[in-house]
């Protein structure tokens, strides 16, 4: 059989599970088998009838059926559709064959000791496909037509015998494989392109770990500070270069290089004591709306050519008479007694006088050497002498 | 100067005949249960019995002063009728003058407030034995140990008694029973 023939079959048989698959699953027997490809042993599903009675072409036919016995089995996948495994519906091994169109995701066909074509499915392979895989799709990737199409195109210069090697896959199980999802059309591939390349320009939200090289600080300063600006190199070059220095005065460097001046030489300055001014009286300032007080000299004089008032002659004249008769005594208040004061005595109280100027005093003699208080006692003491005494008074009390 | 009172001689004890002399024969008997008879047995034979304790004393107390108990000071009556009661175990006597009302209080003495009265029949008798005079001790009041008795004659004692139980202090009461003299 040639290439394009087997290409054209192979075709036809991608588009008819394909068909069937998107065809809506019946409540038919389903057959999930859990194999463990290398520990247990594989459930071998051999489809003699029901295989060519549901694929209209047998794998034999499809890879050629090469008379003799082939050293390697030729394990070719064929995933079928396939619904995920429950652990109550497993079948017996002629339910297996009777639905293989259903479930076998995997046929083996081994070739050793026999032409007949036998097709081993791994069920491990439909336990693992059928989590990723969406129903009523049908996944071949290109590499598999590829190699099919390679092992094809050097089966057909072996004289037509398939010879497909696939140590490949023998080496990582299908289960495993995460394989592309073939686009039906040129959309939808151009879809998966699309997003593909997104998922890649994706930035992994994963922290880069620190030995990935120093980073670029990336925090913001408050407001109103500004982060130095950096020096403009290339403007500096071809001028001087200017350090700005804190202040104006002599930096360290120059400090060490003073030179210590002699100091000054003159005539020396001695201090002249002020005479001691006498004490004068500097009237002090006085503000231009503030009459002046008069001087010490002019208190209590007054002009000799003034003439009292008249109303005052009559007080002016007793006045002067009494000072002519200064030897008469003041007189004196009535709550001072002449024996009060000292050195008086009562003979020198002069009587009154018949002048109508002064008061006229009469004072008492007071007596002498006599106690002018004396007290009298209401009751006597009771002083009983004797016990008797005391006792009869006690007795002889009534009350009230 | 006040005669001292000495207590020499004054008890003996014969225990070979087992008896106690003081003047004579005497008994040494519990206070608790004295005070239980004296109080079981009512206030006219507390009185009464009270009485003859100080006509006893009274006895006493004039056998020492003799002819001079009429000219015996204060301080000598109350040394030697103390020390006659401290001798029988009534308590110390103190003296009190209060104007004119003789005023004389036991301290320490071995029965409770409720045998008062018979202290009071103790001096009421000693008085009466030793100066001939009738005498009533009418009780002005008592706080923590001393109880105080007035002196005075039956009259002034009845009404200082109603003073008292009507609630006058003793101040008050000796000064109303000291307003009004008379002259027995």
């Amino acid at each position: 059989m040639s290439a394009k023939p087997q290409i054209g079959r192979l075709q036809a048989l991608l588009a008819r599970v394909t068909l069937n698959a998107q065809k809506p699953r019946s409540v038919g027997p389903t057959v999930t088998v859990i194999s463990q490809t290398p520990l247990s042993p594989p459930v071998v599903a051999r489809a003699a009838a029901p295989s060519e009675a549901d694929l209209d072409v047998s794998i034999d036919d499809l890879l050629g059926g090469s008379p003799e016995p082939s050293p390697v089995p030729v394990e070719i996948d064929v995933t079928l559709e396939s619904v995920p495994p429950s652990a109550g519906s497993l079948g017996s091994p002629a339910e297996v064959g009777l639905s293989l169109d259903a479930e076998v995701s995997e046929v083996r066909v081994a070739a050793v000791g026999s032409r007949e074509p036998a097709v081993e499915v791994t069920v491990a392979a439909i336990a693992a496909e059928a989590e990723g895989i969406v129903l009523g799709t049908e996944e071949l990737s290109d590499e598999d037509l590829v190699e099919i199409e390679d092992a094809e195109a050097s089966a057909s210069s072996k004289d037509d015998d398939v010879d497909i090697d696939f140590d490949d896959e023998v080496a990582e199980p299908p289960a495993s494989s995460q394989r592309a999802r073939v686009a039906s059309s040129m959309d939808e591939a151009l879809a998966a392109a699309a997003e593909q390349l997104e998922s890649e320009r994706e930035v992994p939200l994963h922290t880069p770990p620190p030995e990935s090289g120093p980073q670029e600080a990336t925090f913001q300063l408050p407001a109103g500070i500004a982060a130095p600006l950096a020096p403009q190199v290339d403007a500096m070059h071809g001028e001087e270069l200017v350090i700005p220095t804190r202040a104006a005065g002599p930096t360290t460097e120059q400090l060490g290089q003073t030179v210590d001046l002699e100091e000054a030489r003159g005539p020396t300055l001695e201090l002249v004591e002020q005479p001691a001014v006498a004490d004068e009286v500097v009237p002090a300032a006085t503000e231009e709306l503030e009459m002046p007080l008069p001087g010490r000299d002019v208190v209590g004089s007054y002009d000799d050519s003034l003439r009292p008032p008249p109303e005052a002659l009559e007080d002016l004249a007793a006045h002067r008479r009494r000072l002519e008769e200064d030897s008469l005594p003041p007189p004196e208040s009535l709550g001072q007694l002449p024996s009060a004061r000292p050195g008086a005595m009562p003979e020198l109280i002069v009587p009154a006088a018949a002048d109508a100027a002064g008061p006229v005093l009469v004072a008492r003699h007071a007596p002498a050497g006599v106690s002018a208080a004396t007290f009298v006692s209401m009751r006597n003491a009771f002083q009983p002498s004797t016990f008797v005494d005391l006792l009869d008074a006690s007795l002889s009390l009534r009350g009230e | 100067m006040a005669t001292r009172f000495n207590p020499s001689g004054s008890v003996s004890f014969d225990l070979a005949r087992g008896r106690v002399d003081c003047g004579g024969e005497q008994l040494l008997v519990a206070a608790d249960a004295l005070s239980d008879l004296c109080l079981a047995a009512g206030e006219e034979a507390i009185v009464d019995f009270g009485r003859r304790l100080g006509t006893s004393i009274g006895r006493r107390v004039a056998a020492r002063l003799g002819d001079s108990a009429n000219a015996a000071s204060l301080e000598e009556l109350l040394e030697q009728l103390g020390g006659e009661l401290a001798l029988s175990g009534l308590g110390s006597l103190g003296l009190e003058r209060w104007g004119r009302a003789l005023v004389l209080s036991f301290e320490g003495g071995p029965f409770g407030p409720n045998l008062d009265q018979l202290l009071g029949a103790v001096l009421e008798g000693a008085l009466q034995r030793t100066f001939g005079r009738d005498c009533h001790a009418a009780k002005l009041g008592r706080d923590d140990r001393v109880v105080r008795f007035l002196i005075s004659s039956q009259q002034s004692a009845v009404k200082v008694r109603q003073w008292i139980g009507a609630g006058v202090t003793l101040g008050d009461a000796l000064t109303r029973i000291q307003n009004q003299v008379g002259v027995a």
